[in-house]
């Protein structure tokens, strides 16, 4: 006991004092990733009130309907005669989407014939996309009054022509509305746990090795399975300072900044509980990979792989699976799950605490043994 | 006392399997020196890492004070200062910190640890460099450190491998004297080294290792003698070669 919280408080000290690493994981790093919150944040606020802005959209042949000119300003939308040829100008980028009035629009209006108006847009252009369903839902709109006007007039009651009426009822609540923005902040606070474990992990197993002080060190009176576990556990204290300095500073931004996102500080303090199991499993995994790296860069080469657990955590969350146990209980899903419940403002019940612990420290153990083993092997300690 | 008895160690390379070690014996008594002195590749670094208890021999048993080195592997670190031929320090701890470590993972008091490190320092000279940190020392200053870091918890055996490699003049003398200390201490001191002056100096007793075998020992003058060499660089070249030679040819 006393010999790991020696070997635990020599590695954070050696971690500690290496400024380069303190500043990239305690500084930047944590800096970087509330930005990309906030950012993400502010993207995903503007897209859902861009439905209201008031906006300025270019016409061809609008002079024929005066009406919808009308309807359109009192949508907040105002038409403008446009500079040439909607084709080019939208091809070029000069403009997101041009509005034609087919030629025609007045004679077919008079003589109560669906009237013609085009959107020429490129859907592929995000942009151009949201803007296109915005104006398309505005058309529909006037096509209905009008519709119903004209069904009034000749004596018909406008609801005949509603077969089914639908209603939303939303069960979203204002919390879980707003922390949509922060679909990526499980995927985020992932990468941190493993990007975040490589350098102190490199450092002490195959920086060590590097150094040749590994043979040495060995040499002492103590287990290798004890040195492997301090060096692990100086891994895992440091991943989850860094941890905490992102999320304090990820409450920091939510209290600063105007976005609609935010998240009470149990909430994060309980995301930051989720994820210490596979904080462990991040300083395991990298010490196994590093422990059994030749050098330094070799162990970084093998590191680099590790970046990909969090990426396919992503890609299950755009894909997910069908809700069976296995995926639920599988490490990394089973944290991007629960933080997601947490982020919506819902409270997980204790089975789906086991199913995230219980699993991922499995893992975690099996990794620390693999480890450990690498450290009982003589040609592994010798060889350099 | 550090007893090597009949040492056996094979290695599985991409080539086939090396043998390092084919039945090293001798013993290294208390209060005496003993060189190790070997070419290349004779076996040297294999038999100390068996000694040492960072390997575990295939045949044969390696003691300590008695103790065996795979059974009674802690109490065998506990008794046993070893200078390994790789003797890197944490650059980022001062030589103090460096030297405290290992003092800890012996399971010494801070107390006992900080007087340790002030006879260490006093007998190596290293008073001027305890609280600077090791990035940037130079090779002496690295072994000086190195070798304290491997003494704090005054062990009865040492084992120094090539402690004087790469060293200048001034540091390599002044180790030498603080070797002869350990030796006046009453400890056992195992040395390996290329340097024949340096063990014809030293040493009490000189084996000399050649394909993983002991093939002389003895004295410098016993050495010189037996072999019929006028020195001991001329005894060392005689035995390698003898045992290299093919049965039977060395008549």
């Amino acid at each position: 006991m006393n010999a790991l919280v020696t070997i635990i408080r020599k590695e954070l000290t050696d971690l500690l004092r290496d400024r380069r690493t303190v500043m990239l994981s305690l500084v930047t790093g944590p800096l970087l990733t509330v930005l990309m919150v906030q950012g993400m944040g502010a993207v995903m606020s503007q897209r859902a009130s861009g439905v209201e802005e008031p906006i300025t959209v270019e016409a061809i042949g609008a002079d024929q309907a005066p009406n919808l000119v009308a309807f359109m300003q009192s949508q907040n939308i105002t038409l403008t005669a446009s500079k040439g040829d909607p084709e080019q100008r939208v091809r070029d980028q000069e403009v997101d989407l041009v509005l034609r009035v087919a030629p025609d629009y007045a004679t077919r209006w008079r003589a109560s014939q669906p009237a013609t108006v085009e959107l020429v847009h490129d859907s592929s252009r995000t942009e151009a996309a949201v803007l296109a369903q915005r104006l398309a839902g505005v058309l529909r709109l006037y096509g209905q009054q009008v519709g119903a006007a004209r069904l009034l007039a000749r004596g018909v009651a406008p609801s005949v022509t509603n077969g089914v009426s639908i209603s939303q009822h939303d069960l979203a609540t204002p919390t879980s509305q707003a922390n949509r923005a922060l679909t990526f902040l499980p995927f985020m606070l992932m990468m941190i746990v493993f990007v975040g474990s490589i350098p102190s992990g490199v450092d002490n197993t195959a920086g060590e090795r590097e150094r040749q002080s590994l043979e040495p060190l060995l040499a002492n009176p103590v287990s290798p399975s004890v040195v492997m576990s301090g060096k692990m556990l100086s891994t895992s204290l440091f991943t989850t300072l860094m941890l905490f300095v992102t999320l304090s500073l990820l409450e920091v931004g939510f209290q600063l900044s105007s976005s609609s996102a935010s998240v009470t500080v149990a909430t994060l303090g309980t995301i930051g509980l989720v994820l210490m199991p596979l904080v462990l499993v991040g300083a395991a995994l990298i010490s196994y990979l590093a422990g059994g790296a030749k050098s330094v860069k070799e162990a970084q080469s093998a590191a680099a792989g590790i970046t990909m657990l969090p990426m396919s955590v992503m890609l299950l969350a755009m894909n997910p699976p069908k809700q069976a146990l296995w995926v639920s209980a599988t490490p990394l899903v089973s944290q991007s799950r629960l933080i997601e419940k947490l982020l919506r403002g819902e409270a997980p019940v204790a089975f789906e605490w086991l199913l995230m612990v219980a699993p991922t420290l499995a893992v975690a153990g099996g990794l620390w043994w693999l480890a450990s083993r690498r450290y009982r092997d003589e040609a592994f300690i010798v060889s350099t | 006392m550090i007893e090597a008895l009949d040492l056996h160690k094979s290695f599985v390379t991409k080539t086939g399997v090396v043998k390092a070690a084919r039945g090293v014996r001798f013993v290294a008594p208390d209060g005496m020196i003993t060189g190790l002195l070997g070419p290349n590749g004779a076996g040297k670094t294999t038999t100390l890492r068996m000694l040492c208890t960072l390997m575990a021999p295939d045949e044969g048993r390696a003691r300590v004070d008695g103790l065996d080195s795979v059974l009674q592997q802690h109490e065998v670190r506990k008794r046993l200062g070893v200078l390994p031929d790789a003797r890197g320090l944490s650059k980022r701890l001062t030589a103090r910190e460096n030297i405290e470590y290992f003092g800890r993972l012996q399971g010494m008091s801070t107390p006992r640890i900080a007087a340790r490190i002030e006879t260490l320092s006093t007998a190596l000279g290293m008073a001027s460099i305890l609280d600077r940190r090791t990035e940037g020392f130079s090779q002496g200053e690295r072994t000086k450190t190195a070798i304290a870091r491997s003494l704090v918890h005054d062990p009865k055996n040492v084992i120094l491998d090539e402690p004087t490699n790469g060293l200048d003049v001034m540091t390599t003398r002044a180790l030498r004297d603080f070797i002869l200390d350990l030796k006046a201490q009453g400890r056992c001191v195992i040395l390996s080294s290329h340097v024949m002056q340096e063990v014809a100096a030293l040493c009490d007793q000189i084996v000399i290792i050649s394909s993983g075998a002991v093939v002389a020992s003895g004295s410098t003058q016993a050495l010189t003698a037996q072999l019929g060499a006028a020195t001991l660089e001329d005894a060392f070249v005689t035995a390698v070669r003898t045992a290299s030679m093919p049965l039977g040819a060395a008549s």
